[in-house]
C-alpha cells in the first residue's frame, strides 16, 4: 500500500487555516478536514466537517505585496438530534469565536461568525434520522 | 460701498439641494449595473456542475427603493425556476455533499465596489 501523501512545505496560509482546525478539534467535537471518514465504521455522532481553502490574498493600504489574507471556513456539524447538533455547534463556538489563530508568519484577527445555517434533518439520509447545521466563520489574517 | 459677487455660492446651494434627487437617479443605475455583475458573478462560482446544469440560471437580483434615500439591491433566487428551491443545500451543503458557496460570497464581493460607486455619483452630483 503506498504512504499517505505528505507535501514538501505547507504554504503559510494553509498552515493558518490547519491551525484553526486544530484549535476547532479543542472543542471535544470531532472534526473532520473536507469530508467524514469513510468507511466502516461510519463516524459517531455527533461530528464536525471542515471546509475551507486558503482564502483570498490582498494588500493592505500602501503595502507592496499581498501581505492580508481572508478566509471562510465551514463547520458542517452532523448529529442524531437537533440538540446534539446544538450541543456541539456551541461547543465550537466556545472554542473558536472570538479567538486568534496565529502560525509562525499570520496572525489573526478574532474569528466572526459570517453566516450560519439552522438546524435541519438530511432527508437524504435513510438509514436514520440525522440531523445538520452549519456555521461560516471569517478568518482575516495579516502576515507577521 | 463694498460689493460681493454671491453668484457661484448660490449655484453651489443650488448644486447641493439638487444632489439628494440627482444621487437618486444615478444611484439606480449603478445599483442595476452592480446587481446584474454580482448575478452573474455567483452564477460562475456555481457553474459546471454535473447535477445542476439548470440551477445557475434560476440566480436573480432585484433593485428597489425601500425608503427615502434607501436603495436595496438583493441577490436571491427564483424559487419557481428549475433547481432554485436547491439554494440552500447548495450553498451550504449537507451531510454527504460540501456546500458551494456562491451567494454570500458573490454578494459580499459585490459591497466595496457599490460604495466605490457611490462616492462616484455624490462627486458628480456636486459639481457635475
Amino acid at each position: 500500500m503506498p504512504a499517505a501523501w505528505q507535501p514538501p512545505s505547507v504554504h503559510p496560509d494553509a498552515q493558518l487555516v490547519e491551525a484553526a482546525i486544530t484549535l476547532a478539534r479543542s472543542s471535544g467535537v470531532t472534526v473532520y478536514d473536507s469530508q467524514p471518514a469513510k468507511g466502516a465504521p461510519l463516524p459517531s455522532r455527533p461530528y464536525a466537517v471542515a471546509y475551507g481553502g486558503l482564502g483570498t490574498p490582498a494588500r493592505l493600504t500602501m503595502a507592496p505585496v499581498s501581505n492580508r489574507v481572508d478566509t471562510r471556513l465551514q463547520f458542517t456539524v452532523v448529529g442524531d438530534s437537533a440538540a446534539q447538533v446544538r450541543w456541539a455547534l456551541g461547543q465550537l463556538r466556545a472554542a473558536l469565536l472570538d479567538q486568534r489563530v496565529s502560525t509562525l508568519s499570520r496572525r489573526s484577527f478574532p474569528l466572526t461568525i459570517s453566516d450560519s445555517q439552522d438546524v435541519r434533518p438530511d432527508d437524504d439520509v435513510k438509514s436514520a434520522p440525522v440531523f445538520y447545521a452549519a456555521d461560516v466563520y471569517r478568518l482575516a489574517a495579516v502576515h507577521a | 460701498m463694498i460689493s460681493s459677487d454671491v453668484s457661484q455660492v448660490r449655484a453651489l446651494a443650488g448644486e447641493f439641494t439638487r444632489a439628494p434627487a440627482v444621487m437618486q437617479r444615478m444611484a439606480i443605475g449603478a445599483a442595476d449595473r452592480r446587481g446584474k455583475a454580482m448575478r452573474d458573478d455567483a452564477r460562475e462560482r456555481v457553474r459546471g456542475h454535473r447535477s445542476l446544469p439548470h440551477y445557475p440560471e434560476s440566480i436573480t437580483y432585484e433593485v428597489s427603493r425601500t425608503g427615502a434615500g434607501t436603495i436595496e439591491v438583493a441577490l436571491g433566487i427564483d424559487k419557481g425556476a428549475a433547481q432554485g428551491p436547491l439554494w440552500n443545500l447548495i450553498e451550504f451543503g449537507s451531510v454527504n455533499n460540501a456546500p458551494i458557496p456562491h451567494l454570500i460570497p458573490a454578494a459580499e464581493a459585490a459591497g466595496p465596489g457599490f460604495t466605490t460607486d457611490i462616492g462616484v455619483i455624490a462627486e458628480r452630483a456636486v459639481g457635475g
